[in-house]
């Protein structure tokens, strides 16, 4: 066998194991897509036995997203969804990165044990401590509020942790050239560390902004008001006691995995870049 | 250097800590605190009846080994699964950005979203999954979720669909980083491929390796939103992961100091876990 | 030291006051719109129903009622986490029928007898009275009611060439469970022989919960927990659950019943035409039309009885009940509200938006029955076959040891085993309560 053929056999098996891992990781998703657009009848009397409108729907509809914007005010939850994330990811990285800049460039008493703690905040299950979280941030006035939301997911050991390992890389000695020429740690932090740090940045919020938009239990339990509702919760919704709307649930699936992707996609380059240089490697 | 400029600079580090470790105080580790001393609690005093009731109770036991059993399987399942899915997506063809990015779609649905699709899909009665191997293979319906036997290997199933493509992007960061001519240097002493993923690729991105299988176990070990969305623990049980028991007796029961009790317990399985993995990897270099 | 605790809570406290502002701007707004007149708020998933009702004791009263709308799968967890923190930010508590022997057990409500005089809550369905009462002390005033009903799909049985005339029968003469599975074998035979269709003869609604599936022990006799409430052995591993068991156990193996994963797929495949027949609630009927069926293609009849059980037959009831919170500032504001919205008039209201079934006899009014006429036979079940679920502040830990016994012998589990298990788990919890 020639090299080059080789070659294409090698590009060959490895579009066809891509696509694979790909029909994989859709159909799950695309299933539910196209249930979005049929109704509930037509979606169950198809089930059985199984054809092509098994999966794809007969009569193409947009009712339920209709139904989802206009009955149930979605489009609130995903505004209130999306003010929540803006609050939060600029948020959380101004308070990580500055912590993640002191780990990195200085030297004090209780350095490994603070860091230790901070590691050990993305061991504790949330759902775990929502009880007397919920008592606290109660007793602070701060339930149904965006603080009340916000504030607990601020510090993120992950984040910080991305942080500290993505600085390290930074030379110590360009700070202290600042130092020498009279600028404090502010011109240290605003003028060296954070413009090296794009890609980093980048991959923080993107992260902050899959864990916020797939937390559950928290925004039930701290936002019950319309004014701050999430789309995770307002989801539940659609199942009510005697009866499942399951195209609105698929319709509301559909347009909160959209953002996400639509969000995610132009950025990916960067989110790997950031994890590249944040040193999880080798 | 002045005394106060002295102790201005020592005092820096703590100043630029301060929000964060302010945050972490007041809003992880006192909770958690409290949850501790909850667990030390019986019906308002303190008492390690609580334990003692906790443990002596066999349902305790079982959820237990449902919960390590379920990790065995998913964790190592997961870290190999998308090892090679970042193997897969680092090789330089045309295109593999989109496959990249559309292989991390599962980790943008929510829980809830993701719970309610697959359990429709392997609906016993009418699912899809039914609906195809009965009408194309002639199998027999299969129970999936409402099977004692197959129950939680579903939920393993689509955590590790939902799971893969977030450790994926670590391992590709990890992969990135290697010396492209680490791998020009293997080829010319004759190694395979095979070869060069044992004896270079996997050593390489042992760090990555360390710190998915530490962030993925903590995750996974407190893993118990497909059981609550879509079996309740059962049937007979056998998804009954021990934080779904409990959140039942913290959100259900009324009885804090049980949930507590079985947190404390949760909490230091996964320190346990976290300390023998670490040992393990640095025994090793 | 001191002086970082300091600055720590400084900026801590600054950065809150940043964030609440955004947030906290719309409430204020909303608390000014209330003129004088107290506010009472409640947690519910019948946020219409409220709402509507609410406005007119605004009207009358000058009392404001804040409804906060929340999944009704998401309410006692909510509730749960809101009052065991103490928390006065409910003042009215919308509990599940059966959770109220609990919430009493745990502080969380206050005694209605003030706010009920004995006329007033005689009026009530003695069931449902039972079920609002702890140790002779009335908590929770029951919104509505619910009943069991058998719907069948007319399409299905005329395709089938079966032909039944469900019209002779009454709440005295009921088809039996063993001519209707006769019926159903038949026409799944007819309709679909080899199941490539995935059609089933009977389903049932709320296939997994102690609501409707203890209904099957009650009809042959068999009782949900001791007469003094303390325990479940002797009870629930009877002959007659063994008996109902054995026979809902062999109809599933059969493939009569299904077996399903949650109740609310089985409401699909009826209105689907996946079922021929279905055994609902009283409400189901709304939710039928909804499904764009007609009474062309359903039509409904009274719960089937067990051959030689005929008097004994026992029927759901039971529905979401109001109480006051033991926190609330606003007791006796929401003591009278609580009246308004379970005897007085806010009920004549809340009930044809819920779609509940009413919580009293004199209730049923031509206007609702004519808007769903399955509440005729919801009527009669009422006063005569009702039967209460299990009456303890264990009916959390109770009804989950349950429904996973009824999915496990759905599922081909053995039912000594199951049932054995399932006494030991719900009498560890009794035990608890009583210590």
């Amino acid at each position: 066998m020639k090299n080059s053929d080789k070659k294409l056999l090698g590009k060959t098996g490895i579009y066809i194991l891509l696509v694979i891992v790909l029909l994989i990781s859709l159909f799950p998703i695309i299933y539910p897509l196209l249930s979005s657009f049929r109704t509930d009848n037509e979606l169950f009397e198809n089930m059985m036995p199984f054809n092509w409108h098994t999966i794809v729907p007969i009569d193409w509809t947009w009712e339920n997203y209709a139904a989802i914007f206009t009955e149930y005010h979605f489009g609130r939850y995903l505004k209130n969804t999306l003010i929540m994330i803006a609050l939060i990811i600029p948020g959380t990285i101004a308070i990580c990165s500055l912590a993640a800049f002191a780990f990195s460039f200085y030297d004090f008493k209780f350095k490994k044990q603070l860091f230790a703690l901070f590691l050990l905040t993305f061991m504790i299950p949330g759902e775990a401590i929502a009880l007397p979280l919920y008592s606290l941030v109660n007793s602070m006035g701060l339930i149904n509020t965006y603080a009340g939301l916000v504030l607990p997911a601020l510090a993120n050991g992950l984040v910080l942790f991305l942080f500290v390992q993505f600085f390290s890389e930074t030379p110590r000695a360009l700070l202290e050239s600042v130092e020498i020429d009279g600028g404090g740690w502010w011109t240290s932090f605003s003028r060296i560390v954070l413009p090296l740090s794009k890609p980093i940045l980048i991959t923080a919020g993107l992260m902050v902004f899959v864990n916020q938009w797939n937390d559950y239990l928290w925004p039930l339990l701290a936002a019950r008001a319309d004014e701050v509702k999430v789309v995770t919760v307002a989801v539940a919704n659609f199942k009510e006691q005697n009866v499942i709307h399951w195209g609105y649930i698929y319709a509301a699936s559909t347009v909160s995995a959209l953002i996400p992707i639509l969000i995610f996609l132009p950025f990916q380059k960067y989110f790997v870049q950031g994890i590249t240089s944040g040193g999880v490697k080798g | 250097m002045t005394a106060q400029l002295k102790w201005r600079k020592q005092a820096l580090p703590y100043c630029l800590l301060l929000p964060a470790l302010g945050f972490v105080l007041i809003f992880k580790i006192y909770p958690l605190f409290y949850c501790f001393i909850q667990g030390f609690h019986y019906k308002g005093n303190w008492s390690l009846r609580t334990f003692e009731i906790l443990f002596s109770n066999k349902a305790f036991w079982h959820s237990l080994w449902v919960t390590v059993k379920m990790n065995i399987v998913m964790t190592p399942l997961q870290i190999v699964l998308s090892f090679f899915m970042a193997l897969l997506v680092n090789k330089t063809v045309k295109g593999v950005g989109t496959f990249r990015s559309l292989y991390y779609l599962p980790v943008t649905i929510s829980m809830p979203v993701a719970a309610i699709c697959w359990s429709l899909m392997l609906s016993v009665n009418n699912g899809l999954a039914n609906s195809f191997i009965k009408s194309l293979f002639g199998m027999e319906a299969q129970g999936f979720f409402t099977d004692a036997n197959q129950a939680l290997w579903c939920i393993v199933a689509l955590s590790t669909w939902k799971g893969c493509g977030y450790w994926m992007m670590f391992y590709l960061a990890g992969l990135k980083g290697i010396d492209t001519s680490v791998y020009e240097a293997a080829k010319i002493d004759g190694a395979n491929a095979l070869q060069t993923l044992w004896n270079i690729t996997i050593p390489l991105v042992k760090k990555t390796t360390l710190f998915v299988m530490v962030a993925d176990t903590s995750i996974n070990i407190l893993l118990f939103a497909p059981t609550q969305l879509i079996t309740s623990g059962g049937p007979s049980d056998s998804t009954n992961v021990l934080m779904y028991e409990a959140y039942k007796q913290a959100f259900k029961y009324g009885s804090y100091e049980k949930g507590a009790a079985t947190t404390c317990v949760l909490v230091v399985l996964i320190l346990i876990i976290v300390f023998f993995q670490f040992k393990l990897t640095n025994q090793e270099e | 030291m001191k002086r970082r605790m300091i600055a720590m809570l400084v900026g801590m406290s600054l950065a809150s006051a940043v964030l609440t502002g955004c947030g906290g701007k719309e409430e204020s707004q909303e608390g000014q719109s209330v003129e004088g007149g107290k506010t009472l708020k409640i947690l519910t998933h019948y946020d219409a129903a409220f709402a509507e009702a609410a406005k007119k004791y605004e009207e009358e009263t000058g009392v404001h009622v804040e409804i906060e709308q929340t999944a009704y799968e998401n309410i006692g967890d909510t509730l749960e986490v809101v009052l065991s923190s103490g928390s006065d930010e409910y003042d009215l508590i919308m509990a599940d029928g059966p959770n109220t022997s609990a919430y009493v057990s745990r502080g969380y409500l206050e005694p209605l007898t003030t706010y009920f005089t004995e006329e007033e809550k005689k009026c009530f369905s003695p069931e449902l009275l039972k079920q609002g009462t702890v140790n002779g002390e009335f908590y929770a005033a029951p919104l509505g009611d619910s009943s069991t009903v058998l719907y069948y799909n007319k399409n299905l049985l005329k395709e089938a060439g079966v032909e039944v005339d469900f019209s002779q029968y009454t709440g005295e003469n009921r088809i039996t469970w063993e001519e209707l599975t006769k019926i159903a074998r038949e026409a799944v035979e007819a309709l679909d022989p080899d199941g490539s269709k995935g059609l089933y003869g009977i389903e049932i609604g709320q296939v997994s919960s102690v609501y409707q599936m203890n209904l099957l022990a009650n009809s042959m006799g068999g009782k949900n927990i001791s007469d003094d409430g303390k325990t479940v052995k002797g009870v629930i591993d009877s002959a007659q659950w063994k008996e109902a068991i054995t026979w809902y156990q062999g109809l599933v193996e059969e493939g009569i019943f299904s077996r399903g994963v949650s109740g609310l797929e089985t409401y699909n495949n009826f209105y689907a035409g996946k079922c021929i027949f279905e055994w609902m609630t009283a409400d189901s009927y709304t939710f039928c039309l909804d499904a764009d069926l007609t009474e062309d293609d359903f039509g409904w009849t009274y719960q089937p009885c067990f051959e030689g059980h005929e008097s004994e037959v026992a029927t759901g009831c039971g529905n979401w009940a109001l109480g006051v919170s033991a926190f609330s500032k606003n007791k006796e504001e929401a003591g009278k509200f609580v009246n308004y919205m379970t005897y007085g008039e806010g009920n004549d209201i809340f009930l044809p938006i819920s779609g509940m079934g009413p919580n009293a006899a004199e209730r049923y009014s031509d206007e609702l029955t004519k808007k769903n006429p399955v509440l005729e036979i919801a009527k009669y079940e009422a006063e005569h076959t009702a039967c209460v679920r299990a009456v303890t502040p264990a009916f959390n830990e109770y009804s989950a040891a349950l429904s996973t016994m009824w999915e496990d012998v759905r599922n081909g589990a053995n039912i000594d085993d199951a049932l054995g298990s399932t006494v030991d788990q719900i009498d560890s919890a009794l035990g608890e309560y009583n210590e």
